[in-house]
């Protein structure tokens, strides 16, 4: 490809810090295609879809980390010999379960909540 | 990505090839307006339909000889200038004044960078030598001020004024020759 060193000066002139250069390629991006009436596809592209799917995945690891979570609750309230709140268990609200699921000190499948807490924040 | 991808992404009616130009030449083209309108509603609105510009008319740009940042820029800057016409004179920056006069009916020389075919003038530019060619892309599209040229190439102000009356009238008789104004 010819160069064109003519239009080099051009890289001298700075770019007004009215807004943060990545917000404004999105918003000129949509502005364009919506004056070519184009479906702005790529506005939910590269590092958001990645968000999206992130998301999906931490949400789908997170609902096994629940059910993990009670069943662990159940094993402690076993050993400790409370058989009889196990039946109690299935009516007890999701926060009372998650509650168990820190004092069970499954750490590990606490990451997934971590993620979605942070992605939703995020988004 | 080069240019030569992205003209023939744009070919191709592909939206990657805008949304590259965009990332590629958001900021320059930016500058441009800002240096001519001044307000960053304007300018975004202005650089979206240089962008929308390339993809209507990406037929009439080369993908091995054709600069899409020389085009874009040429267009960029044409249609703040219309935009700042549209505005009507009550410009109080005496810069928006200059280009308010450059745009107007009775300045003839200076049409010729209003509504001349970009791809003609690009042509007549990049045949210029050092520093005419500077002169003129200093004074026409970055719209700096003849001691400010004077500064950045190391001349005398009256240096720049001479050469720039000289490169207007080449480029005049340049432009005659090719058809795009009448003599």
């Amino acid at each position: 490809m010819k160069q064109h060193s003519e239009f080099k000066l051009f890289e001298e002139i700075t770019v007004p810090e009215y807004s943060s250069p990545s917000k404004r390629v999105e918003k000129i991006y949509a502005m364009t295609m919506k004056k070519m009436q184009l479906p702005s596809s790529r506005r939910f592209g590269g590092s958001k879809l990645l968000l999206i799917a992130a998301i999906a995945a931490a949400g789908l690891l997170a609902a096994a980390g629940y059910f993990t979570a009670s069943d662990a609750f159940r094993s402690y309230l076993k050993e400790k010999g409370a058989a009889g709140e196990t039946a109690a268990l299935s009516s007890m609200s999701p926060n009372i379960i998650i509650i168990a699921y820190f004092y069970s000190a499954n750490i590990v499948n606490i990451i997934p909540v971590l993620a979605i807490a942070i992605a939703s924040f995020r988004i | 990505m080069d240019d030569k991808a992205i003209i023939l992404l744009l070919k191709r009616r592909a939206d990657k090839g805008i949304y590259e130009a965009i990332r590629k030449y958001e900021g320059v083209l930016t500058a441009v307006a800002y240096r001519i309108l001044g307000d960053p509603q304007d300018v975004e609105e202005c650089v979206s339909d240089a962008f929308v510009g390339v993809w209507k008319h990406i037929d009439t740009l080369d993908a091995e000889t054709g600069s899409l940042k020389g085009y874009l820029i040429c267009t960029v800057r044409n249609m703040a200038i219309n935009r700042c016409k549209q505005r009507g004179r009550n410009h109080a920056d005496p810069l928006q004044e200059e280009i308010a006069e450059l745009a107007s009916e009775e300045d003839m020389e200076n049409q010729i960078f209003v509504y001349a075919d970009t791809q003609v003038i690009l042509g007549i530019i990049q045949q210029m030598g050092k520093p005419d060619r500077e002169i003129i892309l200093r004074k026409y599209f970055l719209f700096q001020q003849i001691k400010e040229i004077a500064d950045n190439l190391g001349l005398k102000p009256n240096q720049v004024k001479y050469k720039l009356q000289c490169t207007r009238a080449r480029l005049k008789d340049a432009l005659i020759q090719k058809g795009v104004i009448l003599s």
